[in-house]
Order: C-alpha cells, then structure tokens, then sequence
C-alpha cells in the first residue's frame, strides 16, 4: 500500500509543479501592480486588476503551456484586464467637449505679431542631449516620467498608454476608448506636449 | 563666400517661417510622425521646417525619446520601488482569494 501511495503524490506534484499560485503574490504581485499603475495611473484600480488577474489566472490554469514564464503568462492576462478597465471607463464617460483652446496649446506660441504662431522665447524646447537608452538608465528620469504621466487629463494618458506601452493599432484604441482616428491623434499630440513640457521643467532644468 | 551661403540659409529661414505653416501646425504633423506614416507634402512641409527651426527638432527629439521612454518602461519596472507595491491589505486579500480558489478547482 504504502509504495503505491507514493507514487501517486508524486505524480501529482510533477503535474502540478510548474505553477504555485500561493507563491504568485511574492513572486509576481509587485511587478504586476507596478506594470497596471503606470498604465492606470490609480493604485486601486491596478490591485483591483491584479486580483482580477490572479483570479482569471487560477480559474484557467490548464491553459498555461509552459511555454512562456509564468509572469509572461500573468502579464498576459493583466495586459486584457488592464484594456477591459479602459474599455469600461470609456463606456461609463463619454469623451467631454474639448476644452478652449488647449488642444492647441495655444500659450506656447505667440499670439501675434510677425512670429504668430511660432514657439514663445522661454517655452522653446531645449536640446536634453541624452539618448533614449541613456535617459531611461536615469532612475530620476523614470520616476519624473511617471509622475509627469500622472499629470495628464484621463483620456489623454489612456490613449498614450494603450498606444504607447500596450503597443496597441491606432483602430484598436479607437476602438477601446471609442474615439474618432482624428481624436485620437489630438489625444496623442496633447500626451507628447503635456509630457515634454513636465519633463523639462520636472527632470531637465533640475539635472 | 561664407556671407553668401550665411545669406542663402538666412533666406531660407525667412522663407519657411513664412510662406509655411508655422510651429504650432509643425509640431501636429511632428507629433503624427511618430504614429502614422505622413503624407507627402506633411514630409515635404516638415523636412522644410526642421531646416530651419531649431527648437522644432528639439521637439521631435523629445517625442522620439518619450515614445522610446514608454515603450521600454517595463524592463525597469522589476527593480523601480518608485512604481510602488501591492498594499498588505490587498495582498492579504488576494492571498485568501486564491486559497478559496485553489480549492474550488
């Protein structure tokens, strides 16, 4: 009797092994909550995600191959419940009217006179001299980043980061968010202004 | 000779400034440079454009490296405490979850 029980454990675990949901949270909790925040820009609804996350993730753990990592895996799944939360939000608000002037920026440029519309002396973008590679080795550059992402409008930054970090087709945003092509690439216009023009006040001009 | 191409280039700068859109279209059609392909007079009018203003191509450079900056934040995010973590409320939550989850399936 005994031998055979053996056996069967031990099979059991062989199945089993590859995969340790009561480990996922130390193993996998802060990486997901950090790859759903900077893209949610709200810790509650990015926990939120990352249960939802771990719960799909249980209820269909037959299907993980072993093929990918298990956080590849995982990520996997964040990265449809993260479209699924801007799905929804862009359902419950519509897109509100655009606000005067501020799809043009228009402070940025001179009002008038011969250079009408050219950039304003001191809002001028500056040369960073820096690569992309090199910026991001910058821990105060990441983290100016992040905060600058979090300082722009909702729809704005959930356009720029479902194009951005979610490699998303500009039809599926559209589609996610229920844009027109031509909101869309004001939405993004309005991300890279925003974002510049915080991390150059934020990271540049300090460093 | 340096005065006569210093000459040419500043007619050239003139020129753009003013029968072409100026920056404040410029940096749309910078801006859709980076997610679309542009049609040809966008090219045309850009190209034209980045010849002569400076902080333009500053603005290009700067989406360029912010769309770089997007694209690869996740390879910091392992390390990056800035990011934050789950909260103990939230992973004890999640930890009781998948115990009574384990057991359903």
């Amino acid at each position: 009797m005994q031998p055979a029980e053996t056996a069967t454990v031990e099979v059991t675990i062989e199945k089993v092994s590859p995969i340790d949901p009561s480990a996922w949270v130390d193993e996998h909790g802060d990486y997901l909550f950090r790859y759903a925040v900077v893209r949610l820009r709200d810790e509650d609804v990015a926990e939120d995600c990352v249960q939802e996350t771990l719960l799909s993730a249980i209820q269909s753990i037959d299907s993980y191959s072993g093929r990918s990592t298990e956080r590849t895996w995982l990520t996997g799944i964040l990265k449809y419940k993260i479209v699924d939360h801007f799905r929804r939000s862009a359902r419950e608000q519509p897109l509100p009217g655009n606000g005067p002037g501020d799809g043009d920026f228009d402070e940025f440029f001179q009002p008038d006179g011969r250079w009408k519309d050219h950039w304003q002396y001191d809002l001028m973008p500056v040369d960073w001299a820096i690569s992309p590679e090199a910026a991001m080795e910058q821990t105060e550059f990441r983290s100016t980043f992040q905060r600058c992402l979090g300082k722009l409008p909702d729809r704005v930054a959930g356009v720029f980061a479902l194009r951005e970090m979610e490699g998303l087709d500009t039809v599926d945003v559209c589609e996610v968010l229920q844009l027109t092509s031509e909101n869309f690439w004001v939405m993004m216009h309005r991300a890279r202004m925003g974002l510049r023009r915080c991390m150059e006040l934020n990271w540049f001009k300090k460093a | 000779m340096m005065w006569i191409v210093k000459s040419v280039k500043r007619a050239f700068n003139v020129a753009t400034w003013h029968f072409l859109p100026a920056c404040k279209e410029i940096v749309k059609i910078i801006s859709a440079s980076i997610d679309r392909k542009l049609t040809v007079r966008e090219r045309f009018v850009m190209r034209l454009h980045l010849a002569a203003c400076e902080p333009c191509v500053h603005y290009l450079e700067q989406s360029q490296l912010l769309s770089s900056a997007a694209r690869t934040i996740d390879q910091h995010l392992k390390s990056d405490l800035y990011a934050g973590q789950l909260s103990n409320e939230a992973r004890e939550q999640i930890r009781n979850m998948l115990k009574a989850s384990a057991k359903l399936f």
